[in-house]
């Protein structure tokens, strides 16, 4: 009788002998470990995705700014695949950047660590609101009242106010430092941002809310 | 006999070696040594950047060519090298071009006066040129309100980028004059 445990345990075997398998062309030494680790990067983005409720656009990224004073992106999906300038793009860690060009088949993501960069957010615990501005490898809140409730430590999520480009609550990062701007009628916190830029390969872009 | 394999002889035995003596050939073969170089900057580059900055290989095609091949050369490739640094990143078009245009122009400038083979002579110069189309750069971004302050690019890119530049010379050189060192030198 074929059971469920009897087909897993003949799975189980021809995984162990997979590897004696002569594959024909022969497989380059590294690719099964390449495909192996791809596989559970995708797992990782297609499991954010079912947990999101908004419509995600994934997308390779396929190039990286040659100079060293721009922190941009290219990814490989563009206005063919529906989407628009200034939409948000994600990795399952957190905010990533805007779409800054978008051309049919490709785009440019501008990355919030560039200074060109400036996304509303707020503080998770105290709402205290402010604008996350792109600064070489952290990023910074600034407009911060002296008063303001933001201490070491705390999460630092998108305030919605973008025009409806970047849903509320999006992680960006979390506060290291705090310190007062030059005047000193202000607060400045420093933010580290949570996706791992130098590693990115695959990312996400914010389409539109479900209905 | 058999010659052997290296990348000049392959071109030789492709194009003939009397056309590789005129002055479009010449011409060619900087075009492809540019493309070449822009190519390996978009991508594997990318790869070997520390402390946040990565080596900028058009720059030390520009010093090199404009060093043995004077101000008009280095202009050219300065100008090319940098329009391609404009289509490839999200920077204006023609600040890039610019800055590498006047630091090939001003490169060119030297070349006869001065003893290029000198090592240490190619360290300094580099290190020069790496300040000066980084400070061309910066300044003409600022107009577009494009750069961060000053003070904050010279410490965390201008100067290791400098400092990362000049770590290369010796084996970019080695590499430009083995490659084009009979056709172009």
């Amino acid at each position: 009788m074929v059971t469920l445990t009897s087909i897993r345990r003949d799975v189980a075997k021809e995984a162990y002998r997979a590897p004696q398998i002569n594959f024909n062309p022969p497989v380059p030494a590294g690719f099964l470990a390449e495909v192996v680790q791809e596989n559970i990067r995708l797992r990782k983005l297609l499991a954010f995705k079912e947990s999101f409720s908004y419509e995600l656009v994934p997308a390779q990224v396929i190039g990286r700014d040659p100079t060293n004073w721009f922190n941009t992106l290219l990814i490989n999906r563009g206005s063919n695949s529906g989407i628009e300038k200034n939409m948000a793009v994600i990795t399952p860690q957190g905010l990533v950047g805007r779409l800054m060009e978008v051309a049919p088949l490709w785009s440019r993501v501008l990355l919030i660590l560039d200074q060109r960069s400036s996304v509303a957010a707020l503080v998770q615990r105290s709402r205290v609101q402010g604008v996350v501005e792109g600064g070489w490898k952290l990023c910074h809140m600034n407009y911060l009242g002296p008063e303001a409730d933001i201490r070491e430590g705390d999460l630092i999520v998108t305030s919605g106010l973008e025009g409806g480009f970047f849903p509320k609550g999006l992680l960006i990062g979390e506060v290291t430092r705090i310190s007062q701007v030059h005047s000193g009628l202000l607060l400045s916190a420093e933010v580290e941002p949570q996706a791992e830029f130098a590693k990115l390969e695959e990312v996400l872009v914010i389409k539109c809310a479900k209905l | 006999m058999r010659k052997a394999l290296t990348p000049q002889n392959a071109l030789r035995g492709f194009l003939g070696e009397g056309l590789l003596r005129n002055q479009q050939m010449q011409y060619l073969i900087v075009a492809a040594v540019i493309l070449a170089s822009a190519v390996l900057q978009s991508t594997l580059l990318n790869h070997l950047t520390i402390v946040g900055v990565k080596p900028d290989l058009i720059l030390l095609v520009v010093v090199f060519l404009g060093l043995f091949k004077g101000s008009t050369v280095g202009a050219m490739v300065g100008f090319c090298g940098g329009l391609i640094y404009d289509l490839t990143s999200s920077s204006l078009l023609g600040l890039n071009a610019l800055s590498l245009t006047l630091v090939g122009f001003l490169v060119g400038l030297i070349q006869g006066k001065v003893y290029g083979e000198n090592i240490v002579f190619q360290v300094a110069l580099v290190f020069a040129a790496t300040l000066m189309s980084n400070i061309l750069f910066f300044l003409l971004s600022a107009i577009f309100y494009l750069a961060s302050p000053l003070g904050h690019g010279l410490g965390r890119i201008i100067l290791p980028a400098a400092i990362y530049n000049i770590c290369l010379v010796i084996p970019i050189f080695w590499v430009m004059r083995k490659l084009l060192g009979r056709y172009i030198l």
